[in-house]
């Protein structure tokens, strides 16, 4: 009777081994010049990566491909992935999301059979589309009678757990530190759906100059723990 | 003149039998196109964008095209910074560009920054379409903009998004959104502590992994302390560059750097003067 959840949370666990841990979203640029090196700058650049890059981007896009999915307009969906592909300044930052997508959809696949997951695959494959998560993710949600505010907020979580548990390692942070950030999350991750129900597609994509910059600089960081 | 904007400027660039020129140059309403402007080193047509108003009025809209024939080559930059102006009834004001290079066209567009008002909108669209034999250098810029009691980023919002397309598929969309009436934009992850922002984009077939690296190993030598940039790879051959700084003038300098590391690699030219103070 709770399996749709628990499907959820499978995918949304930070264990859900598709490398989501191996990158920093530009974090680790800000760790090696000191500006992220306690519990409050950490959370100030989270805070300020959900309110920019996750809302116009992963966020939106859960609900753009939600809606799409409902019409039916599966080109849409294709369309929404050159989008945010090609609106993603940092290369290594797209090539994070390339690779994570497609780990992603070998996993998904292995679990459970998926018709148009493999059409995905197969249009990554012969580079007709690049791949992101978060496309990759409302597709195999869309049958779980989730709403588009669950599917926004629990990927967000997803995001914002597997952030934290890098920054208990790499700043480093306490652990009940840690659980306190995911915990003050819960309030942005729910505002930032509600922001998202008023955007169109005309937004995704949209940025903050440090966000990018810090994910930019990071490609020629040769210290490094984090793949981007 | 078309009541849809309070101004248009029109630049066509040509290549005629071997010789570059300049064509259909026109302009109406609050915008003006300057004469030919003669180059110190190049001969080459250039031409200034000049604002007739001082600035752009609430709810105004203005239309910049530029077309770059087979061949040809233009460069086209601003006179002076863009001041978009309290927008008291929440109206935006709107800058839209449409940019065409055919094929082998050159474009420079080194634009000076916009610097928002105290409770202004702006949208600024600039909508590119190339060829992949195309060369591009483009470059423009925001400020924390400006209020009577000195205070930074006290504009209401500004959204700069560059679209470039290649044969009609979008290979790029450079997309900044600022809403300081919602985040603190001085803190880290929008422009920490930083009070100017330039943004610029080179495309040419000839832009790769070598050309980056040596972009980056050059301008690291000769940058200014205090500054901070980066640039990174698009999925086209091309790349995207982002400065952070304290004066426009920092950020200028930044960019025409990056202009004539590109433009001596791309196009063999030399330094480009484009007779501004700061450069």
């Amino acid at each position: 009777m709770h399996t749709k959840y628990l499907d959820v949370f499978q995918i949304c666990d930070s264990t859900f081994p598709i490398g989501t841990f191996n990158h920093s979203y530009g974090m680790e640029s800000y760790l090696r010049d000191n500006r992220i090196d306690n519990s409050p700058t950490f959370e100030a650049w989270l805070n300020a990566f959900l309110k920019t890059q996750y809302t116009y981007g992963e966020g939106l896009l859960c609900k753009l491909v939600f809606e799409a999915l409902k019409k039916n307009q599966q080109d849409d969906i294709w369309k929404y992935d050159r989008l945010i592909t090609v609106s993603t300044t940092s290369k290594e930052t797209r090539e994070a999301a390339k690779l994570v997508s497609f780990r992603m959809i070998e996993l998904l696949l292995a679990l459970e059979d998926d018709s148009l997951l493999r059409i995905y695959q197969e249009k990554i494959n012969s580079g007709e589309v690049f791949g992101n998560p978060a496309i990759v993710y409302a597709i195999a949600m869309r049958e779980k009678d989730l709403s588009v505010d669950e599917m926004i907020v629990f990927y967000g979580y997803s995001l914002v757990s597997t952030m934290v548990q890098n920054a208990v390692r790499a700043v480093p942070l306490g652990q009940i530190d840690g659980q306190l950030i995911v915990k003050r999350s819960f309030d942005t991750l729910n505002n930032i759906a509600e922001i998202i129900s008023s955007l169109d597609d005309s937004t995704l994509g949209a940025n903050s100059p440090g966000i990018e910059l810090s994910q930019v600089q990071h490609e020629t960081q040769v210290f490094r723990l984090f793949m981007s | 003149m078309d009541k849809e904007f309070q101004g248009i400027a029109h630049i066509e660039f040509m290549n005629r039998e071997g010789c570059l020129v300049s064509d259909k140059v026109y302009n109406s309403g609050n915008s003006k196109v300057s004469s030919l402007i003669d180059l110190d080193h190049e001969r080459l047509p250039c031409h200034f964008l000049i604002g007739m108003g001082g600035g752009l009025v609430e709810g105004e809209k203005y239309l910049l095209e530029i077309k770059v024939g087979r061949d040809a080559r233009g460069i086209v930059s601003s006179q002076a910074p863009t001041y978009v102006y309290k927008c008291d009834n929440n109206l935006t004001t709107k800058q839209e560009t449409n940019i065409n290079i055919e094929k082998n066209g050159v474009l420079e567009y080194i634009s000076d920054a916009v610097i928002p008002y105290k409770d202004s909108i702006y949208h600024q669209i600039v909508d590119i379409n190339l060829d992949e034999s195309s060369v591009l250098i483009y470059s423009d810029g925001i400020t924390s903009g400006w209020s009577p009691d000195q205070k930074k980023f006290q504009y209401k919002q500004v959204k700069i998004k560059t679209n470039v397309y290649m044969d009609n598929i979008l290979v790029c969309s450079d997309f900044i959104l600022l809403n300081p009436v919602e985040a603190d934009l001085t803190s880290i992850g929008y422009f920490e502590g930083f009070s100017n922002y330039g943004s610029m984009l080179i495309i040419s077939p000839d832009v790769d992994k070598v050309f980056l690296e040596d972009l980056r190993k050059n301008v690291n030598q000769l940058k200014e302390d205090g500054i901070e940039w980066g640039a990174s790879l698009l999925e086209v051959p091309g790349l995207s560059v982002r400065v952070l700084g304290d004066s426009d003038q920092m950020v200028q300098k930044m960019i025409m750097l990056i202009a004539n590391f590109s433009r001596q690699r791309l196009l063999n030219s030399s330094h480009l003067s484009l007779r501004k103070n700061i450069y």
